[in-house]
């Protein structure tokens, strides 16, 4: 009597992958994509307030220099402000309009200021240049898909390449429609974190098509779905402990690395959770579906016959 | 006991690596642990002051300076006429400069440097630390866009004003010579009487304009070639210009490159005050021809060191050049032609007339930012010369000495006014602050993720666990050592995340092999035969999973730029080093340990 639990897991997780997919589409069409000035254009200040201030207390008071139209909005580190610009609209002197903040805290000095507010970083962009970056941003996406589709044709059976490639597709729409939810800013980091994700993804779906691989070639007379239960079992711990150091990781990332790095590393971190996963439900039963058989992996036994 | 030994001894191959694979991979590692070590040390902050030529400045003085201001300087190193002053931190640093930018720009220039905090011999070997990117350093960086298209313009008038020129020289009526648009030229009207005489002018022009002929309606467009050549020059000129200019804001490490087509990116470690780097490389430079007469009140030095006086008011300036390209005369000799605009070419054949056989200067002014933040023109004669004849609108400068001589001063001529306008379309500027915490969280990430790593690992695999994690820190090394190898290379923020992913990611090598043996073990083979097999069948898996990461890292690295090619760099150093250390490195010290280990069901 065979098991086929781990065959009806996969089915579900599968279900429940789609169900995933079909509502972050709706995600990115409802709430859209945040771009950062990277991409926009605009003009983008770090700030250190030294302040206990909240975000409305602030605004409120720095509201007669700071330019119309635009907000500061509180970062993950405490007491680090962000001040966008978008483009088109009438640029400033960053440094000019520090000492205006400065001037204003201090002459409604309500607020303890020990050092004042400091500039962190400027980043200002045209439209042109952020256009010209979300077309390459586009293009090494669809350059790093094709690329890999090429390598997993030639070196694998065409079901179990098209499997990894649904695996990646999945894995990108998720992360996509979870940073659509979330609200995170698509700068270029989340772009670099997102080529990862997708050399990642791969990574498990490859590992245990190998191991499928391996199975098919050793056991001929198994059907398709107890060789796919058994290639996923026998790589399910190096799945976890792979997907369990990444995490951690990344998660060093998220915690230690400050604002610079928040988005590449949450864009990494929902990659990696979401490609384990989409290893197991998708890339291993999309080639099932397919119709991947043992018989596809046994040497051509006419050929064997004919040799003398 | 006596079967297994047996099989052992029937099977010698098994879990021997040859000696030359040891000493291989010894030498690679050393060699890289030598690239590597620098870069623990750090760097220091400093300032290097130069003394200028003909000024004195002792060591003394500079201590009393930074003393007096309170700005703690660690030490001052004496050498070959360059004082070194280091400090704790970049503020002190950058505190420093202003001060001695202030007091001292008279007599010394003042850089900025870092110097390595490594012992010295490290240096004589060759061993730097790694470059810092822009946004763990701290400074400015600026992406400008070269308008190409107001060059051509300037192209196409001057040829239309030539052409003009010549219709009336020909007593030519009723034809119009008009600008279509910045590559275009059209002439039109009762073109038959003059057509000979045109198309031998244009025959000459062959290489420059393609000539589209329909009745009355002659279409001129700059060739492509003659765009690409004109862009380049332009670029280059541009490019060589912003150099010139940055070298005088005393930043060492800066880098002035060429981007795409038409763009230039800038980046100026340790500088932090983007106000003065925007001023200096909006500052204009120009051109213009002086009359040599002895009652002038212009007096210069020319370029071999005698006093000239000029006139002072110039006979024509440099906005009218529209070209000038160096060459050879039928002798061979250097030459630089120049092209003038229809104004400036009849001024300039009116002076040469009244003229021939006085001298006259070509002067270059460059305004550059003084000590009290103003812009001012610093004047030098490029070329003096004699007129040996009138000069029409295309003349040419004789009597250089080489030909660099005259690529040189083609250069100059044109940046005197060709300079194509920039425009300023992207700028960063990162505090040194934000660039010191962007290098802490980077290191404690990287600090906690391996540790995390090391405790997993020795739990996990214990004895196996140990060589995993020598493996892991040789990765670290050697990752870190190809990075200071690469020529180019910077370590950024996202840099630093490659390397703490490819910690986590490097691992997995580990996992494969691990996992494998275990499986073999538990299937009731001896150790030996088990590691054996380990290593083998995980190889493909291992070289499959790591190629489709380095295939997305390729392509991000040829299409992004900046700070996204830093984290491409890293990871694609990491995914090679992880693989030379998790399948040879660690088998390296497997084998003499467990290679003849032929005990069965223990536990890894």
């Amino acid at each position: 009597m065979t098991d086929f639990t781990l065959t009806r897991v996969r089915y579900l997780g599968m279900a429940a992958s789609i169900v995933m997919m079909l509502l972050s589409l709706g995600f990115i069409a409802a709430y859209g994509l945040q771009l950062s000035i990277d991409f926009t254009g605009g003009l983008l200040l770090d700030i250190s307030i030294p302040t206990l201030a909240g975000a409305s207390e602030l605004n409120a008071l720095l509201a007669p220099v700071l330019p119309s139209m635009s907000q500061l909005t509180e970062t993950s580190s405490t007491g680090q402000w962000q001040l966008l610009l978008p483009a088109g609209q009438e640029m400033i002197n960053p440094q000019l309009l520090i000492s205006q903040i400065n001037d204003q805290l201090i002459s409604h000095g309500g607020i303890h200021l020990s050092d004042g507010a400091t500039l962190l970083q400027s980043t200002a962009i045209g439209p042109q240049v952020g256009a010209a970056l979300y077309e390459q941003g586009g293009l090494a996406l669809l350059a790093a898909s094709l690329s890999i589709m090429c390598y997993l044709a030639v070196r694998f059976e065409w079901r179990l390449s098209v499997a990894a490639m649904a695996s990646l597709v999945h894995d990108a729409v998720i992360t996509l429609g979870l940073l659509a939810l979330l609200q995170v800013r698509i700068d270029l980091n989340v772009l670099a974190g997102l080529l990862a994700v997708i050399g990642y993804s791969l990574n498990d779906s490859i590992v245990i098509a190998d191991r499928l691989r391996d199975v098919l070639k050793a056991k001929p007379n198994l059907g398709i779905h107890e060789c796919t239960d058994m290639a996923v079992k026998a790589t399910f711990s190096r799945t976890l402990i792979t997907a369990g150091t990444t995490l951690f990781t990344i998660g060093c990332l998220l915690l230690l690395g400050g604002e610079a790095l928040y988005g590449f590393a949450f864009t990494m971190f929902v990659g990696v959770l979401v490609g384990t996963w989409s290893s197991i439900t998708i890339a291993s039963t999309t080639q099932e579906l397919l119709g991947l058989t043992p018989a596809d992996y046994q040497p051509n036994q006419q050929l064997m016959d004919e040799r003398p | 006991m006596s079967h297994t030994q047996r099989k052992g001894i029937n099977r010698p191959s098994i879990n021997r690596l040859s000696k030359w694979k040891y000493g291989l991979f010894i030498v690679m590692f050393l060699a890289l642990l030598m690239q590597a070590i620098p870069s623990f040390y750090g760097d220091i902050p400093a300032l290097g002051i130069q003394v200028k030529q003909d000024k004195y400045l002792s060591p003394e003085a500079v201590t009393r300076l930074l003393d007096t201001t309170a700005v703690p300087a660690k030490e001052l190193q004496f050498e070959a006429g360059e004082m070194l002053v280091t400090f704790d931190t970049i503020a002190h640093q950058q505190q420093a400069k202003a001060l001695l930018d202030t007091q001292l720009a008279k007599d010394a220039d003042i850089t900025v440097q870092y110097y390595s905090a490594a012992p010295e011999w490290f240096k004589t070997l060759g061993a730097d630390p790694v470059k810092l990117g822009l946004d763990l350093r701290g400074g400015v960086q600026m992406l400008l866009y070269v308008d190409l298209d107001a060059v051509y313009q300037r192209h196409t008038e001057a040829t239309a004003q030539e052409l003009k020129t010549l219709l009336r020289a020909e007593r030519i009526r009723n034809v119009q010579v008009r600008q279509v648009s910045s590559v275009e030229l059209a002439i039109t009207g009762m073109l038959a009487p003059a057509e000979d005489r045109l198309s031998a002018t244009l025959d000459t022009k062959r290489m420059q304009w393609q000539v589209r002929k329909s009745d009355n309606d002659w279409r001129l467009t700059l060739t492509e070639s003659e765009q690409q050549t004109i862009a380049a020059a332009a670029m280059e000129q541009n490019i060589q210009t912003l150099r010139n200019r940055i070298g005088e804001l005393g930043i060492v490490e800066a880098s002035v490159i060429r981007q795409g087509r038409d763009h230039i990116r800038i980046e100026l470690p340790g500088v932090h005050d983007p106000k003065q780097a925007k001023t200096v490389i909006g500052a204009t430079a120009s051109l213009a021809f002086h009359k040599a007469d002895i009652n002038g009140h212009l007096l210069m030095t020319d370029t071999r060191g005698n006093q000239v006086s000029l006139l002072k008011k110039p006979v024509i300036t440099g906005e009218h050049i529209v070209d000038a390209r160096s060459g050879t005369d039928e002798m061979g000799r250097p030459l630089v032609s120049i092209q003038l605009d229809g104004p400036g070419g009849s001024k300039m054949t009116d002076f040469s007339r009244d003229n021939v056989g006085q001298a006259m200067a070509s002067v270059y002014t460059e305004y550059l930012l003084n000590e009290q933040g103003k812009l001012t023109p610093s004047d030098k004669i490029i070329n003096l010369a004699t007129i040996q004849s009138v000069l029409p609108n295309k003349f040419q400068i004789t009597g250089l000495d080489s030909h660099q001589e005259a690529n040189e001063l083609a250069l100059l001529l044109r940046s005197g006014a060709l300079t194509a306008p920039v425009q300023i379309v992207e700028e960063r500027a990162i505090g040194p602050t934000l660039g010191e915490q962007n290098i802490q969280a980077g290191i404690s990430a990287l600090a906690l993720g391996m540790a995390g790593m090391a405790l997993f690992l020795m739990v996990w695999y214990r004895r196996f666990g140990w060589v995993a994690i020598a493996g892991l820190g040789a990765n670290l090394i050697m990752q870190l050592g190809l990075l200071v190898l690469l020529p180019g290379a910077v370590l950024t923020l996202p840099g630093i995340a490659g390397l703490v992913l490819t910690v986590g990611m490097a691992v997995d090598t580990n996992v494969l092999i691990f996992e494998r043996i275990r499986d073999r073990l538990r299937e009731g083979a001896s150790l030996a035969v088990a590691i054996d097999f380990g290593y083998r069948s995980a190889f493909t898996t291992i070289f499959d999973a790591n190629i489709t990461t380095l295939l997305s890292a390729l392509c991000l690295y040829g299409i992004g730029s900046g700070p996204l090619q830093g984290f491409a760099t890293t990871l694609i150093l990491g995914l090679l080093s992880s693989m030379v250390c998790g399948i040879w490195g660690t088998r390296l010290l497997i084998n003499p340990i467990w290679g003849r280990d032929n005990r069965r069901a223990i536990k890894i």
